[in-house]
């Protein structure tokens, strides 16, 4: 793993920089009167001194050719399931909790067992029904109405 | 004996037929919404308390000190089975606990935990009527420079979460505590770290956050390997813990009561420091630290038992100071105020009556949680036999829902699930999530009391070595650096030793 | 021509049906009570008792739904942008008349919101530690003038109440302390009991334990006439600090537009509702005054209340922005 901890190390090099240029620019105020900036640059640069420490560490220590963090396989499931989150996140407000929760689960299901659409409808709508009844119905947790709504 | 006859009193009040209801409906709604994600007591509460204008005041604080206490039994639930942490306070019990199921052994730790949570619950109980006056005098020494020696002591727990390495520890922490400063700054009103985001200036929401670097970034990882292979394949080998699970966990438990009573007095976020102290503590303690984070039944029975028994003892600043530790105490301290019940210094003696029958109730309380939470693992357990292909859709619309209903948010949603990738990428780089989580709870609560110190002292920092609980929570984060950098200084020579 | 006749009258009681399903009168679905804090605070609290003694009144349901967030604007913002049907109401507080000067951009437009029915007053409290040596307001403020900077004024956080009414005396004296704000009023508690901080703003049912049981003293009352839960404490006005009235408040406000009837429906509703026993004791258990009135002398109240504070606001510099 020391090749991907080298790169893990300049990653969280290059967040330290980030925030603590960021903090830096921030009010830092006095002693009696601590400003938005104190504590953020103070932790800010030693998480950047520390990340400096963890780069020499890492490049201290020779690269012993472990397995790649990557993910081997399945990588478009992966990829499938973060962007229909990602898509459900952006469709929510609009189109309400029943549509986009049940083209969602049907997707997931899809995912999880490629092919069987069947199986997937099916579920997908126990699924969005039961977790809607329970949620807005019993527990007054209030979904978007979306296109439904209105 | 005055207590024994006042307690006598209290179960008289608390064994009515109709307290018994109430206090029933209760723990069992609290144990419900204890398990749902998201939905947490204080929203819990909230829903039911116009329902409780028509009832007594002592039936209202048996039926809504239910839920609160219940919820407690319930957090652990996801945290073993799924990876999902219920609330802040079960985070820690995701690291074992969860390792556990994946053994086949979710049987005993949602065992161990149920019996945690009583003997935790019901051990501050008698803390509680013992020693209210007394813990009520130490939780009103806990001002700012307290709470900032508090924190340091707390954050530097974090060096013994970790699993690993150090300074893979201590960069997550600081990426915790750099996430905390997200949104408005208290003392000024001004903008940090938003990126331009209206929805960011109240912060990040912790819940949505950990929900996405527990819950999302395992279901992640998981989905890498086959999804044919069932990921608890293990068969199920036992229910309830045995007799060597005991033997660890008892020890554990104890020293978690102890723990989670003495923090629990203290107004703020202690449950969470509790459990996170606990689980460090015993793995200072074990003969076998290495055991932890792969399955330790201590790692999951102190944690349970210390924020069971950090509830209870967030009962003494409400009842004994009129100051509430937390948003569920506050609804509760509302609720009492509702009644025309005004809780303080004079409440244990005017209100003998209702005082105590909501203690007797809370012993009633922990017993049916127990008998009611001991069947129901059974039928947990029987969801891990789910095949996981149609388990991790549902667990996805589990975490949505969960980070949507706490406030409503669709824009939480969108936090879990960057937090869920940041959680997968920092679990490739080999960093914890806990320790971030922790900082990241903590992070508010050391600017504000480090800032309102140095204020009040008008820039001194001597304020800390005054203040005597101040100076020896500081002294014991020195010491508790200096014990773990030895080692790693020492390692580090003899790294450079080799390579010359 | 019969069958005209008969198609004409199934026609005309359509339509009549129709007109009178549409004509309904308000309300005929449930109406949904906004709070812009979460659930447990004072205005929550008040505004739960105010949705269970509607609920007896009115032939359908109140919804109470919080929508915290950004100091309320964004229950402002969701309530100002919502239908004026009288179906989408708010309960306000303070910081509807206090947060337009506060922040420089609003989501809303103030003039979207528009008052309904008063419902509530609590005077604040001025508190002191056991240690501090004045014992009314009189002598903490000669003595805070005689000291500039030397003690320490607690606050649950900028521009809440408490810290506002620090500013209110400052503007209205000219003393000058160390302003300590912390998250909720109920953190200062501590510090204040124990020294740390000398003085605080709280309102009357924060301090009402703290006084009876003599673990804080108070020095004055904020309210324009003594409180009869406190009688023997001396508002700031008799103790000689000019022209200090301040008062937590709670108000129902709704949405431009909403058609006067209904106004004056949700106004009668509120007022019949303070006035029956119930929720006036749970009022008085909150250490509050009801307040019926009409829309109009609502409005007067917050004219008033902005008046007092664009001008300490913008005095005093304070931003939340």
């Amino acid at each position: 793993m020391r090749r991907w901890d080298r790169i893990a190390s300049v990653v969280v090099l290059a967040f330290g920089g980030i925030v603590a240029f960021a903090a830096l620019k921030m009010d830092l105020g006095s002693l009696n009167q601590p400003g938005p900036g104190f504590l953020p640059s103070g932790g800010a640069c030693l998480l950047a001194v520390l990340s400096l420490v963890y780069v020499v560490l890492s490049f201290r220590r020779a690269p012993d050719g472990e397995e790649s963090p990557w993910p081997k396989r399945h990588g478009a499931r992966l990829i499938a399931v973060v962007a229909s989150l990602a898509l459900y996140c952006a469709a929510l407000s609009s189109a309400g909790y029943i549509p986009a929760t049940f083209v969602l689960m049907v997707i997931l299901f899809l995912v999880a067992d490629p092919g069987k659409w069947h199986a997937a409808l099916v579920k997908a709508a126990l699924s969005t029904a039961i977790t809607y009844l329970v949620f807005e119905k019993l527990l007054m947790v209030q979904f978007p109405a979306g296109l439904l709504g209105a | 004996m005055d207590l024994l006859q006042h307690l006598a009193s209290g179960f008289q009040v608390s064994l009515l037929p109709i307290n018994l209801l109430y206090c029933f409906l209760g723990v069992l709604l609290g144990t419900l919404i204890g398990v749902l994600p998201g939905i947490g007591p204080t929203a819990a509460i909230a829903l039911l308390l116009p329902i409780t204008f028509h009832v007594p005041a002592v039936s209202t604080i048996i039926l809504l000190a239910g839920i609160y206490y219940g919820a407690m039994y319930g957090g652990s639930t996801t945290s073993i089975l799924v990876n999902i942490p219920g609330e802040a306070a079960s985070v820690v019990t995701c690291i074992d606990g969860y390792q556990m199921a994946r053994q086949g052994r979710a049987g005993p730790a949602l065992g161990i935990s149920a019996f945690g949570s009583f003997i935790g619950g019901t051990l501050a109980l008698v803390g509680l009527m013992f020693a209210a006056p007394a813990m009520a005098r130490f939780a009103r020494e806990f001002g700012a420079p307290e709470y900032t020696g508090l924190v340091c002591l707390g954050l530097s727990l974090l060096i013994y979460l970790g699993g690993g390495s150090i300074i893979k520890s201590l960069i997550s922490a600081l990426i915790g505590l750099a996430l905390s400063f997200v949104g408005q700054d208290m003392f000024t009103g001004q903008d940090r770290f938003t990126l331009g985001m209206r929805e960011l200036k109240d912060g990040i929401g912790l819940v949505p956050m950990f929900m996405g670097l527990f819950g999302i970034s395992e279901v992640l990882i998981n989905l890498e390997k086959t999804i044919a292979r069932e990921v608890f394949a293990t068969k199920i080998r036992q229910l309830l813990p045995s007799r060597e699970d005991w033997g660890r966990a008892f020890p554990a438990m104890l020293r978690g009561t102890g723990i989670g009573f003495l923090l629990g007095v203290i107004p703020g976020g202690s449950a969470v420091i509790a459990s996170f102290a606990s689980y460090a503590l015993e793995k200072k303690l074990s003969s076998q630290p290495e055991r932890f984070g792969s399955g330790a039944i201590e790692g999951v029975a102190g944690p349970e038992t210390a924020n069971n028994a950090a509830a209870t003892g967030a009962f003494i600043p409400l009842f004994a100071l009129g100051i509430p530790s937390n948003a569920t105490t506050a609804i509760l301290l509302g609720a009492l105020m509702l009644h025309g019940v005004r809780p303080g210094p004079m409440l244990m003696e005017q209100q003998a009556g209702l005082f105590w029958g909501i203690v007797a109730s809370m012993y009633v309380g922990n017993v049916i949680l127990l008998i009611l939470n001991l069947p129901l693992i059974g039928l947990w357990v029987k969801i891990l036999k789910v095949p996981y292909k149609t388990l991790f859709p549902l667990i996805l619309l589990f975490c949505v829902i969960g980070a949507y209903s706490v406030e409503g948010s669709v824009f939480d949603v969108g936090v879990m699930l960057a937090f869920g990738v940041v959680g997968y990428v920092l679990r490739k780089m080999g960093f914890e999530g806990a320790p971030l989580v922790l900082a990241f709870i903590l992070g508010p609560m050391l600017e504000n009391s480090l800032r309102q110190s140095l204020i009040i002292s008008h820039g001194s920092f001597l304020i800390f070595v005054q203040r005597p609980i101040a100076a020896a929570c500081l002294l014991a984060t020195v010491i508790l650096f200096l014990t773990a950098l030895v080692p790693f200084v020492r390692r580090k020579r003899e790294l450079l030793a080799d390579e010359a | 021509m019969l069958n005209s006749m008969r198609a004409l009258a199934i026609a005309l009681t359509m339509a009549g049906t129709a007109v009178s399903a549409w004509a309904q009168p308000y309300p005929n679905r449930p109406i949904k009570l906004v709070v812009p804090y979460a659930t447990g605070g004072g205005v929550d609290i008040v505004a739960r008792s105010v949705a269970e003694g509607l609920r007896k009144l009115l032939p359908q349901p109140i919804v109470v739904e919080n929508r915290p967030g950004a100091g309320g604007n964004v229950a402002f913002a969701f309530v100002a942008k919502s239908d004026p049907d009288g179906y989408t109401i708010l309960m306000g507080a303070n910081a509807i008349v206090v947060n337009r000067f506060l922040y420089t951009t609003l989501p809303y437009d103030p003039r979207e919101l528009t008052p309904l029915a008063l419902v509530g007053t609590v005077p604040m409290v001025l508190l002191a530690t056991q240690s501090f040596p004045a014992t009314n307001a009189r002598e903490a403020v000669a003595l805070m003038k005689a000291k500039p900077g030397a003690f320490n004024f607690g606050s649950g956080g900028r521009g809440t109440a408490e810290h506002l009414a620090y500013e209110l005396l400052k503007s209205r004296t000219g003393v000058d302390a160390v302003h300590v704000p912390y998250k909720g009023g109920a953190a200062v508690l501590t510090d204040l009991i124990a020294g740390q901080v000398q003085l605080m703003f709280t309102n009357q049912l924060a301090a009402m334990p703290y006084l009876k049981s003599g673990q804080l003293k108070g020095l004055g009352l904020t309210g324009a006439e003594r409180s009869p839960q406190l009688p023997q404490l001396p508002t700031m006005i008799e103790q000689d600090v000019p022209d200090f009235v301040m008062t937590v408040w709670w108000g129902v406000l709704g949405p431009t537009g909403i058609p006067r009837p209904v106004m004056a429906q949700i106004n009668q509703a509120v007022n019949a509702a303070l006035a029956t026993p119930e929720l006036k004791a749970r009022l008085e258990s909150l250490g509050a005054q009801p307040r019926p009135g009409t829309p109009e002398s609502f409005a007067d109240f917050l004219a008033k209340e902005s008046a007092i504070w664009s001008a300490v606001i913008q005095a005093a510099k304070i931003t939340a922005e």
